[in-house]
């Protein structure tokens, strides 16, 4: 592995467990942050999460990640899935 | 014996004005309540606009100050309308009903407590916290504590003052809307509003007295659907407004209006509308004249029942239909012609319908007016039974360890809550609940299943839960309060706002279990959970739209109260009509220094000169689960009765606004006498 192919999934990894942790204090997920499917959809039938929990999710990301997700139209594209949140972050820092 | 609650008088403190007289005239003239906010810095939110009572426009002072005056001056309005002083109030059969939301700050017990001193109401006075339903839900209250002879004067409404947190709660949960809110119209979303209304209601021909308007019918249901979100079919506003009719004894052509919730939101109207179409049809629902009063009064939350009512009462004594303000053009999806002239418009109707509905899916409507129900004839009374009860606690994990520690009369070594809640509750996705909710949510199961009811198909419409809570959870206020000091007002956690009312766990535990029956959380401070008994048998007893009733009490550990700390403990009493060996033989409620009078009514409403084998009078030795100690006393006589070492128990409490005690007795005593 590359050195920089090996930063990239470090820093992924790092994200993606922020991300895990994120999800799981807002909703008080009753399953450990490691076991939260990271491509299982966080509404309806995956997570189960609602429009109320977005609202929150949403400033914790931009407040820790600095997106600027609140009030966009792409938030709804980007809280899809916890990949496709940490893929947003990674573009964020220029990392993707 | 049934008595009909007649409506004598009533009083606001309103948007509108302070004072009937002005309500009436503003609206009259079309007018709205709804301005620029001035109370608070908005400039942060989406929204500029509120309906803060007149005069009180900049008055920034704690929330519980404001509402005690605004509560003040309504009461006083409504006793001057209804030509009664104080001195007339002096008695213990005058009771005090009172929807309030206080957003959990405080107990919500204590804006009643204070009202009733400074009032000198010395009967029983219960605080109904249920959000946008409370009012409606305590005068529903009233009309029970009339019509069964518990009071002979009730003043029953509501009281909330509008927070800079609650504005900021809702504007983040995206449902403000950004000009005066124009309910069924063009523009989404609704407007905040405050204040205060009562009823003087009254059991008639008790005084010399004008009767207004006679409440016929209320009706309560649960969405068991979504913290802030209506079920979009409108089932659990459909399921209100029939029992509200039931109650009544009307049916949906006696109807002549209909005051709507009609918040303004795409979801609520939408779902509103759905409920009309399905209880009245498409059409009479489609020729029915409804309103909402929101665009006069805004949303004013725990007293928007009460005041949309006096509005009705307003209009309807002057042969008008009220308008909805603002109101220019119908939204698609919507009722078509929603009444919204610039001024009501005359309409001659003899009975009203009025709905609302609350965070968490609490649904409350009334049916009231001029016309006498056709029949009166005697009221059929049917036996409540208790089918089982289950207790969670300090040293209480099991039904077992309660009756050890009656027996032992010693308190608990252990003072910990120590059971894996989460491995008890039913799991529908991944997404936790608060500690309260938990908690309830555990031992409402526990008891459910005791009782062999599985909540399938009509049973979850037929079965109700109405739980004793003086405040909301603990780690959901810290966690709300939290997120705003952190982050400021613009940013507040909106998963935790949806949950600091004291009616979420309450709503919470019927979504996990599908309860969608009358339901309600209420309060009167310590021994909350024995007068949520007392509703719950007196609803099964006298009313034909539940087949059994859970009565609940839930207390969260909080440590710095003002009152002493908290601990975890919740506890549940199944109460049915289908036979068991535990029967309720009687219940008595009586104002908070009055548990002598109300064992006396329990006593004689059970018709037996016999004195209970055993009293539980003091519930004990729990301290800091004022809620719950009370119905674990009751779990307590039921597991007594069931194993034989009594035929007859009374359990009673002196609460803090009001004493209740209920007599239970073993089946089989009931047909000795």
């Amino acid at each position: 592995m590359t050195t920089d192919l090996s930063g990239y999934v470090a820093s992924r990894v790092a994200i993606l467990d922020s991300v895990r942790q994120i999800l799981r204090d807002t909703m008080k997920l009753k399953i450990e942050p490691e076991a939260i499917d990271p491509d299982a959809p966080l509404f309806g039938t995956g997570l189960g999460m609602d429009s109320v929990d977005a609202v929150e999710l949403v400033i914790q990301l931009d407040g820790k990640f600095g997106l600027e997700l609140a009030g966009s139209r792409q938030a709804f594209l980007t809280i899809r899935t916890v990949n496709t949140i940490v893929d947003a972050i990674m573009e964020v820092r220029g990392e993707s | 014996m049934s008595y009909a609650p007649h409506i004598t008088g009533w009083g606001v403190a309103s948007a509108l004005g302070v004072g009937r007289e002005r309500l009436r005239s503003a609206l009259l003239r079309g007018e709205t309540g709804i301005a620029p906010v001035r109370r608070f810095d908005t400039s942060l939110f989406t929204a500029q606009v509120g309906a803060m009572v007149a005069g009180y426009e900049s008055d920034d002072r704690d929330p519980t100050a404001l509402c005690h005056e605004f509560g003040s001056l309504a009461l006083r309005d409504a006793l001057e309308h209804a030509r009664l002083d104080l001195d007339c109030l002096r008695t213990r059969r005058v009771a005090l009903t009172l929807g309030t939301s206080l957003f959990g700050d405080q107990n919500t017990e204590s804006l009643a407590r204070d009202l009733a001193k400074e009032f000198c109401i010395e009967g029983p006075a219960i605080t109904v916290s249920t959000a946008c339903t409370s009012s409606t839900q305590a005068i529903g209250f009233a009309a029970d504590l009339i019509r069964e002879g518990f009071a002979d004067l009730v003043l029953a409404g509501g009281i909330d003052a509008l927070t800079p947190k609650l504005f900021a709660g809702f504007d983040a949960l995206g449902v403000l809307s950004e000009g005066p809110c124009t309910p069924f119209g063009l523009q989404m979303g609704t407007t905040l509003g405050e204040g205060a209304g009562f009823l003087v209601i009254e059991r008639g021909g008790m005084r010399d007295a004008v009767t207004y308007s006679v409440l016929r019918g209320y009706g309560l249901s649960g969405d068991a659907f979504h913290e802030t979100s209506p079920d979009p079919r409108g089932r659990g506003v459909a399921a209100a407004m029939r029992a509200a009719l039931e109650d009544a004894g009307a049916s949906e052509a006696d109807i002549g209006y209909f005051n709507a919730h009609g918040t303004g939101t795409m979801a609520n109207d939408t779902a509103e509308w759905c409920a009309v179409q399905s209880v009245f049809g498409l059409e009479l629902g489609g020729a029915l004249p409804l309103s909402s009063s929101k665009g006069h009064l805004g949303h004013a939350q725990s007293a928007a029942g009460v005041l949309e009512m006096i509005t009705t009462l307003e209009c309807m004594g002057a042969g008008l239909a009220p308008t909805t303000a603002g109101f220019e053009g119908a939204r698609p999806g919507g009722p078509p012609h929603p009444v919204g002239t610039k001024k009501p418009r005359p309409l001659a109707y003899e009975l009203a319908l009025s709905s609302n509905s609350a965070f968490g899916g609490n649904n409350c409507a009334l049916v009231f007016g001029t016309a006498e129900p056709a029949s009166a004839g005697t009221e059929e009374v049917r036996p409540v039974f208790v089918s089982a009860a289950a207790a969670l606690g300090a040293g209480v994990s099991s039904m077992e360890e309660l009756a050890l520690i009656y027996e032992s009369e010693s308190a608990p070594a252990d003072c910990s809550l120590d059971i894996d809640l989460a491995a008890e509750l039913p799991r529908v996705d991944l997404r936790g609940i608060d500690r309260g909710s938990e908690l309830l949510t555990a031992v409402t199961s526990r008891a459910l299943s005791d009782a062999g009811v599985r909540l399938r198909g009509q049973v979850r419409e037929r079965t109700g839960l109405i739980a004793g809570a003086l405040r909301a959870s603990a780690d959901s206020l810290e966690r709300f309060h939290r997120s705003v000091e952190r982050r400021g007002l613009a940013k507040p956690d909106t998963t935790a706002f949806a949950q600091v009312l004291p009616s979420a766990a309450q709503s919470a535990c019927a979504k996990a279990l599908n309860i969608r029956g009358p339901q309600s959380t209420i309060t009167i401070g310590e021994g909350s959970g024995l007068m949520a008994a007392a509703i719950s048998a007196r609803m099964l007893a006298h009313r034909s739209d539940s087949d059994r009733m859970v009565a609940a009490a839930v207390d969260v550990k909080a440590e710095h109260l003002s009152g002493g700390a908290l601990g975890d403990a919740a506890c549940a009493l199944v109460f049915c009509t289908t036979p068991t060996s535990v029967q309720v033989a009687g219940i008595g409620i009586a104002g908070p220094d009055q548990v002598n009078a109300a064992i006396a009514e329990a006593q004689s409403s059970w018709g037996s000169k016999e004195a209970p084998e055993l009293v539980i009078e003091r519930p004990k030795p729990f301290a800091g689960m004022p809620a719950s100690s009370s119905s674990f006393a009751l779990a307590h006589a039921l597991d007594v009765l069931r194993r034989g070492r009594a035929r007859t128990v009374l359990v009673a409490s002196q609460g803090t606004t009001a004493s209740v005690a209920i007599i239970l007795v073993s089946t089989e005593v009931m047909h000795d006498n």
